[in-house]
C-alpha cells in the first residue's frame, strides 16, 4: 500500500511534516517506510519566467529569454505554441535529464543560428502526464530558479507499507484511525469535487437480476459476489485527464490512462474500493453477468499481457453478452478509451476468501485484489457507487441515466462488544471511555451505542477485525 | 488474506494432504495449557517453516523461541516491561528499540518490537524487527480449557536468527546457516 502525503493531507488538512506522520502511522497503523520524494528525478528542475519572446522565422519556433534565478538570462529555443511573455515553466538546465524523453540529456546546441541552452518542458517531458502540447505553465507565485518540487504536487512524499490483515480501512487514503490523526478534531472527510453534486437517478435494485436504460446485470454466483452495483453514464467525454489529477495518481504510483479510468482510480486510493468502468458501446451493449468461469476458460486482463487459464471454476467474473446469446470472451475489449461515450461504473462486493483463491490460481495479484482479499466496506457499496458516478460526470460530463443494484445488502451487522474495564485489565492500563469512543468512531463509521453496563457496540462493516 | 504461504510434506496416493508444517511456534501455547494449569510461563524453542525465499533477511525454516505467561491479572504492560528489559540487557541498553501495531489472529491486540541496526553501509541505521507479541487471544485460552475470564497472558515469539543479526550487524542472514568457518572463527572467543 502506497499513500501519498499531499493526498492524505487533502482527507485531513494538518502541517505536519511528513516525518513525523511517518512516525504517527509507524505507531498507530503499521510499520511505515518514508518513501523520500515520490519524484527525485526532477529535482533539477527549476521555475523559469520568460522575460523575452520572438518567433524564428518560417519556423514554429521561438526564440526566448528565460529568468532562472541566476542573474544571466538563458536563451533557449522552444517549439511549444504556448510560450507567453511574463509566465513560469519548467526549466530544464543544460546538464538536465528530461525523464518524459526517454532520458535525454539537455546540450548546449545551436537551432537556426539562435542558441538555445536549456528547454522549457511540457506535462509530458516530466513524466507528470500525457499533456505535449503545449509547455506547463505553471500558476505560482515562486521566483524564477525555485525548484519545481517545491511548487508542483510531483514533490509529494509517499508512505509504503503493508497493511495489516485486520485493517483494511488502512487501504483508503481516507481510512485511517483517529489516534494516527495529528489532532483529537480533525476528521476524516472525501474531498469533494467542486463541480455541483448532480442529483442521481432512483435506484433498481433487485435481488437476482434488474434492468435499467438497456442494461441488465445478473448475478448467477451469489456466493462469490453478493452485490453488484452499476450506475450507467451516458454522454460522457472520454479525454487525457488534467494534470492535477496525473499528480494525484502519480502520488500514489499510479499512472494516469484518461479522465473516466483515472476517477474509478481516483475511487480506488482514495475511497478503497475497486471500481471498473466499461466502455458501454464496446460491450455489447446489454448485459453483465456475473458467474464463476468453466474449466480451461481463457480470459484476457486489462493489462494485455496475454490469456491466462482459468483453473477450476477459481474465478468469477464478468462477461459480455449480446441480446442473442452470443457470447463473447474478454475484458480488454469493453475498456475505456478514446471515443468512449457511454460508460457503465461497477462497483462491487467480492468475496474476500474466493478473490484470494483466484488470485493465486491465476496468478495476477492487482490493486483491486489487494483490497477486496482484505474486505472492502460491504456496507457502502450503492453510496460508493453514487460518490463515483458524481466525480465521473463532474470530470468527464454527461448524465447518469440509471443506477442499478443486484444482490443483497448484508442484513444485521454482527456486532462488536467492548467492555472498559475489560479493557484496562488485558492492558493493564486505564484509557478513558471518551478516548475509546473516539478511536472507535474513527474506525466504524455509525454512531456507537453505549449500554449502560458499559458495554460498547459498534457495527462490523470489514469481515475481520478484533475482537475482546 | 492469508499471512504466510505453507509448506506442507506429500500426502497418501489417496489424495490426502500430509502433515502441515507450522509457520510459528504458537500452536504450542495449546498444548501447553492443555497440559498445565495456569499460572504457566514457559519458553519453548522450535523450528518453523515457511514458503519465503532465502534472501538476505529471510529464511524458509528457522528457529523461533515462543514465550508464553498466563496468570490472573496478567496485562499488556507486563509484556511491554519484560521484552524492554530483555532487549536491555541483551543489547547492552544503548540500542533504540520500538513497539509497533501488528496482528497475529492467535493474539489481540498484537505488536512488534524492532530495533535499531547499523550495519555500516552508509544507509545509516534503520528498523529490524525481531519479535511478534500480543496479548493471548481470548479463543485461544478457552480453546484449551482456560476461563479467559480469570485468566489473561501474554506470548511472544523472536527468531534468534533476527536478534543475532541485529546483535552483531549481520548484513545477511544466510551467514547463519552457510557453516562458512571464516565467519565462525569470529565468534570463536
Amino acid at each position: 500500500m502506497i499513500a501519498s502525503h499531499e493526498w492524505l493531507r487533502a482527507f485531513v488538512p494538518h502541517d505536519l511534516p511528513p516525518a513525523e506522520v511517518g512516525r504517527l502511522l509507524g505507531a498507530h497503523v503499521g510499520h511505515a517506510r518514508l518513501d523520500g520524494g515520490a519524484r527525485a528525478d526532477l529535482a533539477p528542475f527549476v521555475v523559469g519566467q520568460v522575460v523575452h519572446s520572438e518567433r524564428i522565422p518560417e519556423t514554429r519556433l521561438s526564440f526566448n529569454r528565460v529568468d532562472d534565478g541566476s542573474g544571466e538570462l538563458l536563451e533557449v529555443v522552444c517549439g511549444a505554441p504556448n510560450v507567453e511573455v511574463g509566465a513560469k515553466y519548467p526549466l530544464a538546465r543544460v546538464g538536465t535529464v528530461v525523464p518524459g524523453k526517454g532520458g535525454m540529456t539537455i546540450e548546449r546546441r545551436k537551432i537556426r543560428g539562435f542558441t538555445s541552452a536549456g528547454m522549457l518542458c511540457s506535462a509530458m517531458e516530466l513524466g507528470l502526464g500525457a499533456d505535449h502540447e503545449g509547455i506547463l505553465a505553471l500558476a505560482t507565485d515562486a521566483a524564477p530558479g525555485t525548484p519545481i518540487l517545491d511548487v508542483l504536487a510531483a514533490g509529494d512524499v509517499r508512505f509504503e507499507f503493508d497493511v495489516l490483515a485486520n485493517r483494511p480501512t488502512c487501504c483508503r487514503s481516507g481510512g485511517w484511525p483517529a489516534s494516527s490523526r495529528p489532532s483529537p478534531a480533525s476528521r476524516s472527510s472525501a474531498p469533494r469535487s467542486s463541480a455541483a453534486r448532480r442529483p442521481l437517478p432512483g435506484v433498481v435494485a433487485e435481488p437476482r437480476q434488474a434492468t435499467a436504460a438497456g442494461v441488465t446485470v445478473r448475478i448467477e454466483d451469489a456466493d462469490g459476489c453478493p452485490r453488484y452495483c452499476a450506475a450507467v453514464c451516458a454522454a460522457c467525454a472520454s479525454a487525457r485527464a488534467p494534470t492535477g489529477s496525473c499528480q494525484r495518481l502519480a502520488g500514489v504510483g499510479a499512472r494516469s490512462i484518461n479522465n473516466v479510468v483515472d476517477a474509478t482510480n481516483y475511487a480506488l486510493h482514495g475511497l478503497g474500493q475497486p471500481m471498473h468502468a466499461f466502455d458501454l458501446a464496446r460491450l455489447g451493449g446489454s448485459a453483465i453477468v456475473v458467474r464463476r468461469a468453466r474449466d480451461g476458460e481463457r480470459i484476457t486482463t486489462l493489462d494485455g499481457h496475454g490469456a491466462h487459464v482459468v483453473a477450476r471454476g477459481a474465478r468469477h467474473r464478468r462477461r459480455r453478452a449480446r441480446a442473442g446469446h452470443r457470447r463473447r470472451d474478454g475484458r480488454r475489449d469493453s475498456e475505456v478509451g478514446e471515443g468512449t461515450t457511454d460508460v457503465l461504473l461497477e462497483v462491487a462486493y467480492f468475496d474476500p476468501r474466493r478473490r484470494a483463491r483466484r488470485r493465486k490460481l491465476a496468478g495476477v495479484s492487482s490493486d483491486a485484489s489487494y483490497r477486496f482479499e482484505r474486505g472492502v466496506d460491504r456496507v457502502a457499496t450503492l453510496d460508493l457507487l453514487r460518490d463515483a458516478a458524481s466525480l465521473l460526470v463532474a470530470v468527464a460530463g454527461g448524465t447518469v441515466d440509471a443506477v442499478l443494484d443486484v444482490g443483497a445488502a448484508p442484513g444485521a451487522l454482527p456486532a462488536v462488544r467492548l467492555r472498559a474495564a475489560r479493557v484496562a485489565r488485558v492492558l493493564g492500563h486505564r484509557v478513558a471511555d471518551a478516548e475509546i469512543e473516539r478511536v472507535l468512531s474513527s474506525v466504524a463509521s455509525r454512531s456507537l451505542a453505549t449500554r449502560a453496563s458499559a458495554t460498547r457496540r459498534g457495527p462490523r462493516r470489514y469481515p475481520r477485525g478484533g475482537t475482546t | 488474506m492469508e499471512m504466510h504461504d505453507t509448506l506442507y510434506l506429500a500426502g497418501s496416493d489417496a489424495g490426502e494432504r500430509g502433515p502441515l508444517l507450522r509457520t510459528h511456534t504458537s500452536p504450542v501455547q495449546v498444548r501447553t495449557l492443555q497440559a498445565y494449569r495456569p499460572p504457566v510461563r514457559v519458553l519453548i524453542p522450535g523450528n518453523v517453516y515457511r514458503r519465503d525465499f532465502f534472501d538476505a533477511t529471510h529464511a524458509p525454516a528457522f528457529a523461533q523461541i515462543e514465550g508464553l505467561a498466563v496468570d490472573e491479572g496478567v496485562s499488556f504492560v507486563d509484556l511491554k516491561a519484560t521484552l524492554a528489559e530483555f532487549a536491555r540487557r541483551f543489547y547492552g541498553g544503548t540500542r533504540r528499540v520500538r513497539f509497533g501495531p501488528s496482528y497475529f489472529p492467535f493474539t489481540e491486540p498484537s505488536a512488534q518490537m524492532d530495533v535499531e541496526v547499523d550495519l555500516g553501509d552508509g544507509r545509516g541505521p534503520r528498523w529490524v524487527e525481531i519479535l511478534g507479541c500480543g496479548m493471548v487471544h481470548p479463543n485461544v485460552l478457552d480453546a484449551a480449557g482456560v476461563d479467559s475470564e480469570r485468566y489473561t497472558g501474554w506470548a511472544f515469539g523472536m527468531g534468534p536468527a533476527r536478534i543475532a543479526m541485529s546483535r552483531h550487524d549481520l548484513p545477511d542472514i544466510r551467514l547463519l546457516y552457510d557453516s562458512d568457518v571464516r565467519f565462525l572463527e569470529q565468534f570463536s572467543k
